[in-house]
């Protein structure tokens, strides 16, 4: 036969570059989850808005505002929703620590509202009206592009 | 002369990536599986008008803001009002939406759908741009109770319309001091 000579060809395949995609993969899902568990509420419904456009990524200093169905804020690390009045204090306190961090005073902060579909316009607009009374000026809403 | 004996038999290290490769695939699965692209939200931005920015000692003096610092944006050439229903039914939805243009006030479709209402609205919203002097800015007005997803649909028509700077104005029933 054709392989008379006797030796056996083991056939190995090469699993590095499949390593590498894998782990490279792994990276960036594991990146991805710290992302948005550290910034997005899951349970805000967001609505709809064909208008809305991709995220703006050259935005360093974000600050995240999650309001619940019931216009309640929620606050990463707090279990507890924010009532009206712990919502104005936070903002506050987030306005001057944003002033201590900025090298010239001036404030950049961009305030992202992520409100649920069903809380009530009066309640978001309470929520817009305390950050500008706090001295923030760039807002930013967040809604779903697609369906 | 015993050592290169040895050399010649020895197989090398063998490092075995199956249970490696294993764990990782399980891993990857685990995260696709919880992984919720956040890349399907978009943005509107909404700009507050220019205002001397103050400091935190100014904050720290004035720790009650007034909520009566009313528009975010005050330049517009027109609003649109948009009223609710309060019948314990259909509480949160469109019931009326006004097109208030100076002295005249148009009332687009107030029993159809939303979807619907959005087309009037938006056709509504095109023709009456064109004679407008200030052709970016329009402010909504909304009842407190309004759904917050029924304003944004709002929001985003007057967006397709080519207002870019979509102000908010206070819900006419909001309960001051809050």
């Amino acid at each position: 036969m054709s392989h008379g000579s006797g030796v056996v060809d083991k056939c190995e395949p090469n699993l590095t570059p499949l390593l590498d995609v894998v782990l490279q993969l792994l990276m960036f899902f594991m990146m991805c989850v710290n992302f948005v568990t550290e910034q997005v509420n899951e349970d805000i419904k967001l609505p709809y808005a064909q208008s809305a456009r991709p995220m703006d990524k050259g935005d360093q200093d974000v600050l995240f505002l999650n309001i619940d169905d019931h216009g309640q804020l929620l606050v990463l690390g707090r279990e507890e929703p924010l009532n009206l009045l712990k919502t104005k204090y936070y903002l506050k306190r987030q306005y001057e620590d944003a002033v201590k961090a900025s090298p010239d005073g001036k404030v950049r902060t961009v305030i992202v509202i992520r409100a649920h579909k069903n809380a009530d316009y009066a309640q978001v607009y309470q929520v817009l009206q305390m950050c500008k009374a706090e001295g923030f000026r760039k807002l930013s809403l967040r809604a779903m592009t697609r369906g | 002369m015993k050592r290169r004996e040895y050399k010649d038999d020895d197989p090398g290290v063998v490092l075995p990536i199956t249970p490696m490769l294993d764990m990782a695939f399980q891993l990857l699965a685990f995260f696709i599986f919880t992984y919720h692209p956040s890349d399907l939200e978009g943005q509107m931005e909404l700009n507050l008008p220019d205002k001397p920015e103050a400091s935190a000692e100014q904050v720290v003096d004035n720790p009650t803001p007034s909520m009566d610092d009313k528009d975010p944006i005050v330049e517009a050439d027109i609003s649109i009002m948009v009223r609710t229903y309060h019948d314990g039914e259909k509480n949160g939805d469109i019931s009326q939406i006004l097109v208030k243009e100076g002295p005249n006030e148009v009332v687009v479709r107030p029993e159809e759908q939303l979807v619907k209402q959005q087309e009037a609205l938006l056709k509504e919203l095109t023709n009456r741009r064109e004679g407008l002097s200030n052709k970016e800015g329009i402010k909504i007005q909304a009842e407190g109770g309004l759904k917050w997803e029924k304003f944004v649909a709002i929001m985003d028509t007057c967006r397709k319309a080519g207002f870019k700077d979509v102000g908010f104005a206070p819900p006419p029933d909001l309960v001051p001091g809050l």
